[in-house]
């Protein structure tokens, strides 16, 4: 219990998966503008990774270890992980009109959101059981949507704040995830 | 070799048959999308993306 708990605290805080290991960086840049935007986007990775971790576990050791084609876990990832983001967005269409409405437009997004592959593949190499697959399928994203989170926050500040011209937008922006990933890098070996 | 082949078809059928699934499945009656949140978004896969830019 106590090595899960561990795992989930690094996972979440000190291998953060944008901080970190920068993956997302891309929704990191792009939806962090608005700290609504990046709250609903948060939820609805942490929907997608937690899903897509387990069932791409579940197919790596149930058929293509069996099956001696553990080569193919790259195009099997990709490929039902889009499926579940398809199969989500029906789902939410059809069973929660209200959540599909806050959050529908950020699910095709998701696709493309290197985290996600990240995240099934790092639990294949790092030889996880299901239980603690299912636990990093909650940590990162958690983490990947507290980042995201608090750079929308600082965003926003940033765009009343007297930023030299050149720098306004993009550039003082990478700045700042910069300087979030150096402070990361402080409590790095802790857990 | 095979299993391969075979496995890779039935994931492209999946993948497939889930996209026509979601693109008939109507979105619910009164929900707008939001296009402000896709500012700044490239994503030309996303069926959303032309309407955004319509708007």
């Amino acid at each position: 219990m106590m090595k899960l708990f561990g795992l989930f605290i690094a996972l979440t805080f000190v291998n953060n998966v944008v901080l970190s290991k920068f993956y997302a960086i891309c929704p990191l840049m792009g939806l962090s503008k608005n700290p609504k935007n990046a709250l609903n986007m948060g939820i609805a990775v942490i929907f997608v990774i937690f899903l897509s971790s387990i069932i791409t576990w579940l197919l790596y050791y149930y058929v293509l270890v069996p099956l001696d084609i553990t080569y193919m876990d790259l195009i099997t990832f990709i490929l039902v992980i889009a499926s579940l983001v398809q199969f989500l967005e029906m789902f939410l269409k059809k069973t929660s009109p209200d959540i599909y409405k806050s959050m529908g437009v950020y699910l095709p997004l998701i696709t493309t959101n290197c985290a996600v592959l990240g995240v099934a593949l790092d639990n294949i190499t790092a030889n996880y059981n299901l239980l603690e697959a299912a636990v990093a399928g909650i940590a990162v994203p958690l983490g990947f949507l507290i980042v995201i989170y608090i750079f929308a926050t600082i965003r926003q500040r940033l765009d009343i704040a007297d930023v030299p011209t050149s720098f306004k937008g993009a550039p003082i922006a990478l700045i700042t995830a910069g300087i979030m990933a150096c402070a990361i890098m402080g409590i790095a070996g802790v857990v | 070799m095979l299993y391969a082949i075979i496995w890779f078809v039935l994931l492209v059928i999946l993948y497939i048959g889930t996209y026509l699934l979601n693109k008939h499945t109507k979105a619910p009656k009164d929900c707008q999308t939001d296009f402000k949140a896709c500012q700044g978004c490239a994503n030309i896969a996303c069926g959303h993306y032309k309407e955004g830019e319509k708007k």
